[in-house]
């Protein structure tokens, strides 16, 4: 089991795409790391970076504090498993799991061993003998982790592994890989595009965009306190709520005005937040969760007001799409029991207090708490 | 595609469809049949009937005309010279082009666009444009009269190194990439990983090299004098020229030069319905 650290990383491709932007992380030892992010955000360059796959334009990268940017990726001893498993389709699942074993030269009785130790462990010992294209999705991926798992590699590299699989058995192989991983203590990558995957699967979760990293942490934290607007609107569904505004100096301490709107920034918000009364007038983003908004039957101070244009009904919660001055459309959960108003009626909405973030105008967190990993 | 070519529905026009059909299966096929019916008549008999439909029916039927060939000419000979020079250009081009199209589809090296540019230019130029070049220079070797003067020549192809070309950009990179990780290199990745899925490209190409090369004539009539290394068309060519002229013998000789063409295609054949579902990679 190692580390895995990058410094510095960039990624240009030859026709000058710039794929991965001053890159730092740090993949502690034995921990489950998910890369989260949009498609062509450079996720899945980063993944490969490490398998030694691309090679990269800056930078260096290191497993178990050793430098490996210059070595082959079968030098490395990282596995990687395939969005498309690539299995291999003319060998059986048994000869796909000795694979690696054999290119390294292990003998034909250890081979066997190992392979058969890994199909146990993966509960695909009765399908040692069909050929990949006779298995399901499913038993496909399992083999794929197999192949990857059964050199012992110190790290483990995973490249979407369940997105061509449908939702029931994606659910149970993010717990079988969860347990795998635990059992194991295998540092692990996982790249994927799906937030619910990345906060269930990862201890933490790093959000890339355009090629940066924009945030590292636990998924709650990044959830919670995220450190710009890409963060905040990318996590959470819907995401977060952003709304253009201005700070004013109110009676009972700062507030924000958006449109007709006062909105006094909270107590707790305003604590960590520097020097947060020498800043009226400035421009910011507000940012509110779907969940920290609510139906209120008065028009009191601190609400904000629009015409409900949509409304979702999911089965466990109920969406309201709310379109307020200036064009903006809040996302409003609510309970599937709560009656709340009707596409077309107007809702007046109650922001619950320690649920507001705030967002300088270039987008990034103003929020102490989303600084610190 | 489906919504163009969509089956006819009334009787009438699937009666004209079946009627067309058949008609073009006929013009296809009475050659080959009037080539094996005439191989097995009486020499006198058939030219006679050649214009008329007893062509199509094997009267006195035997299989003298047969021995005949083999007792005429050295038949085994020439057969095995045929064999021997298409066998060595089918699998050394296999070899041979098979590995400059993965060079030219996965590697990046310098002159690679120039040398794809060079293929593609030469899949246009006949052979005939190039017979005088190359018996030129086949000459200021020394190379006459012989087996490898037959095959070198013909063992590079920017036909079957395009075939492989377009098939392996379409190889899912990431088996070849999961191949690395797992500790190949770049030969058994070829070797282990790309060839054994490639198989119905190679059989294609062989197919396709075989049949070009089979009926080859002009070549072998420039490079070679005698019989001894001679192939089958300048055998045919040969016996009919050979007195006395038997239609019979002729035909019979026919059969004899087409069947391993036949055989070689048959036994090929289900490898181009195998396609990308080998591949095991899904998404």
């Amino acid at each position: 089991m190692a580390a895995i650290e990058l410094r510095s990383v960039d990624k240009v491709y030859p026709g000058g795409r710039h794929a991965v932007r001053s890159f730092d992380l740090t993949v502690q030892d034995g921990e489950l790391l998910v890369l989260l992010g949009p498609s062509g955000c450079g996720k899945t360059t980063v993944l490969r970076l490490i398998a030694g796959l691309e090679s990269l334009s800056r930078g260096e990268i290191l497993l178990g504090g050793r430098r490996v940017e210059a070595e082959p990726p079968q030098r490395r001893n990282v596995a990687m498993v395939f969005q498309s498993y690539a299995l291999y389709g003319h060998m059986t699942v048994l000869q796909n799991l000795e694979f690696p074993l054999r290119m390294r030269g292990i003998a034909p009785d250890e081979r066997r061993r190992r392979a058969l130790e890994v199909a146990e462990m993966l509960e695909m010992g009765n399908l040692l003998d069909a050929r990949p294209t006779a298995l399901s999705g499913g038993q496909q991926q399992r083999v794929a982790m197999g192949r990857a798992l059964v050199r012992e590699p110190q790290a483990f590299l995973l490249d979407e592994p369940l997105s061509n699989l449908d939702a029931r058995l994606r659910l149970q192989l993010r717990g079988h890989i969860r347990r795998l991983q635990a059992r194991l203590g295998i540092t692990t990558v996982h790249v994927t595009h799906d937030q619910v995957e990345a906060l269930s699967l990862g201890h933490r979760v790093a959000v890339l965009h355009e090629g940066r990293l924009q945030q590292v942490g636990a998924g709650q934290r990044l959830y919670d306190h995220p450190a710009n607007t890409f963060v905040a609107a990318f996590l959470g569904q819907p995401g977060m709520n952003l709304l253009e505004g201005r700070l004013v100096a109110a009676a009972s301490g700062m507030a924000v005005r958006v449109g007709v709107s006062i909105l006094p920034v909270p107590p707790d918000v305003a604590a960590h937040v520097r020097r947060l009364n020498e800043r009226a007038g400035e421009k910011i983003v507000l940012g509110l969760r779907p969940e920290a908004l609510r139906p209120s039957p008065s028009e009191a101070t601190g609400t904000i007001a629009g015409e409900v244009h949509a409304v979702e009904s999911l089965g466990n919660e109920r969406l309201l799409y709310v379109t307020v001055e200036e064009g903006a459309t809040l996302a409003v959960r609510l309970r599937p029991d709560d009656e709340g108003p009707r596409p077309g009626e107007t809702a007046t909405l109650a922001i619950e207090p320690g649920a507001v973030r705030l967002f300088d105008a270039s987008g990034r967190a103003m929020d102490e708490r989303a600084r610190t990993d | 595609m489906s919504g163009r070519w969509q089956r006819p529905t009334s009787v009438p026009s699937q009666a004209v469809t079946y009627l067309a059909l058949s008609v073009g299966a006929l013009l296809w096929i009475a050659p080959i049949l009037v080539m094996l019916v005439a191989s097995l008549k009486p020499d006198g008999l058939v030219l006679p009937e050649a214009g008329t439909l007893r062509a199509l029916v094997p009267t006195d039927a035997s299989l003298q005309n047969y021995e005949d060939v083999f007792r005429r000419v050295p038949f085994s000979r020439i057969l095995l010279n045929s064999v021997v020079i298409n066998g060595a250009i089918v699998a050394g081009g296999l070899v041979v082009n098979s590995t400059a199209a993965y060079a030219l589809a996965r590697m990046r090296w310098p002159g690679r666009r120039v040398a794809l540019a060079v293929v593609l230019a030469l899949l246009v130029l006949p052979f005939e444009a190039i017979a005088v070049p190359l018996f030129y220079q086949t000459t200021m070797i020394g190379w006459r009269d012989d087996y490898l003067v037959q095959i070198v020549p013909f063992l590079a192809s920017a036909l079957s190194i395009y075939l492989f070309y377009t098939f392996f950009l379409g190889f899912p990179v990431e088996l070849e990439d999961a191949a690395r990780m797992d500790g190949a290199g770049p030969w058994r990745i070829f070797l282990e990983i790309v060839v054994p899925q490639a198989r119905s490209v190679f059989a294609t190409v062989a197919i396709v090299t075989f049949l070009l090369h089979w009926g080859m004539y002009l070549w072998p009539l420039l490079v070679t004098n005698g019989p001894e290394v001679r192939p089958l068309p300048l055998g045919i060519a040969a016996f009919r020229s050979l007195p006395p002229l038997q239609w019979g013998d002729i035909m019979a000789f026919a059969v004899l030069m087409v069947a391993p063409v036949v055989v070689a295609f048959l036994a090929l054949q289900r490898w181009f319905v195998r396609g990308v579902a080998m591949t095991g990679v899904r998404g």
